[in-house]
């Protein structure tokens, strides 16, 4: 399935080396003019300073791109291409497509690494998960689409970038006064 | 607007990891054990340390297991 989803275009994810990322710091979608180059350095979240060691290109059929940004902590040894866990999971499992669940401002809700090629759900709840409970739950966000982005780059880690536009599902007219202000005081106004 | 439908992911074995690095070496661990247990997805659903799921697989796939509380670096690398 294919959704015109508006992007500003260049945009990046930027992914990092898991055994040296801290808590505060995270993998990220950002929308910004420039896509990051090799040797830039960027936050992650916290004061420390990433530098970008590699970007892939991913291309949507009308040509807007998508980069991926691999980041390792400024002055720490990198580790060598063959040993990242993308690119050994893509020799394994070829279809390996990456999707990202980001709402319509752009925020970034989930993301997902998928060995299997599978995109996402359209028309499902996302589900969230409590890592102190172990237990996995419907949030309320639900996936409205998504479009699809080609690796470009023969060094690209993802066969595919399935980016999908997730909406809030408000249940009743009660819950969308909540986040609607306007509605609110328009009722208290004309009873 | 239809209402949306739950969550579209089987019942599947889930862990909880720091990242998709750690869910790489816990299928390479349950492999070493004899278990049935594939990889197939890690989503990352929040923002603190432990944000990352490893979802399995396989034969030996158990919603319930509770191999273990937390994953330590004396788990070992790959």
């Amino acid at each position: 399935m294919t959704a015109m989803i508006k992007i500003f275009s260049p945009t990046y994810y930027a992914i990092a080396d898991g055994d040296t990322r801290i808590e505060g710091e995270s993998e990220q979608l950002t929308w910004t003019w420039n896509h990051p180059e090799v040797g830039d350095r960027l936050s992650l979240g916290l004061a420390r300073l990433w530098e970008v060691t590699a970007v892939h290109q991913y291309r949507r059929e009308d040509g807007t791109a998508l980069y991926v940004a691999y980041m390792a902590l400024v002055d720490t040894k990198v580790k060598p291409r063959a040993e990242w866990f993308d690119v050994r999971r893509l020799l394994e499992s070829p279809a390996t497509c990456l999707n990202l669940y980001a709402n319509r401002d752009g925020a970034l809700h989930q993301s997902s690494r998928n060995f299997l090629g599978e995109a996402p759900a359209t028309g499902h709840f996302l589900s969230q998960f409590d890592a102190e409970t172990r237990k996995t739950s419907a949030s309320t966000f639900w996936t409205t689409g998504f479009t699809t982005f080609t690796s470009t780059d023969p060094s690209a880690t993802f066969d595919k970038i399935h980016l999908a536009r997730v909406e809030e599902y408000l249940e009743t007219d009660e819950d969308a006064s909540v986040l609607n202000p306007e509605k609110v005081l328009a009722t208290a106004v004309h009873p | 607007m239809s209402e949306p439908l739950p969550p579209d992911e089987p019942v599947l074995e889930s862990h909880a990891a720091t990242s998709p690095e750690q869910c790489g070496r816990m299928e390479k661990r349950f492999k070493g054990q004899g278990l049935d247990l594939k990889l197939v997805a890690t989503p990352q659903k929040g923002k603190g340390l432990l944000s990352f799921l490893c979802l399995f697989k396989g034969k030996d796939a158990d919603p319930e297991a509770n191999r273990w509380t937390t994953y330590t670096e004396d788990d070992g690398d790959d």
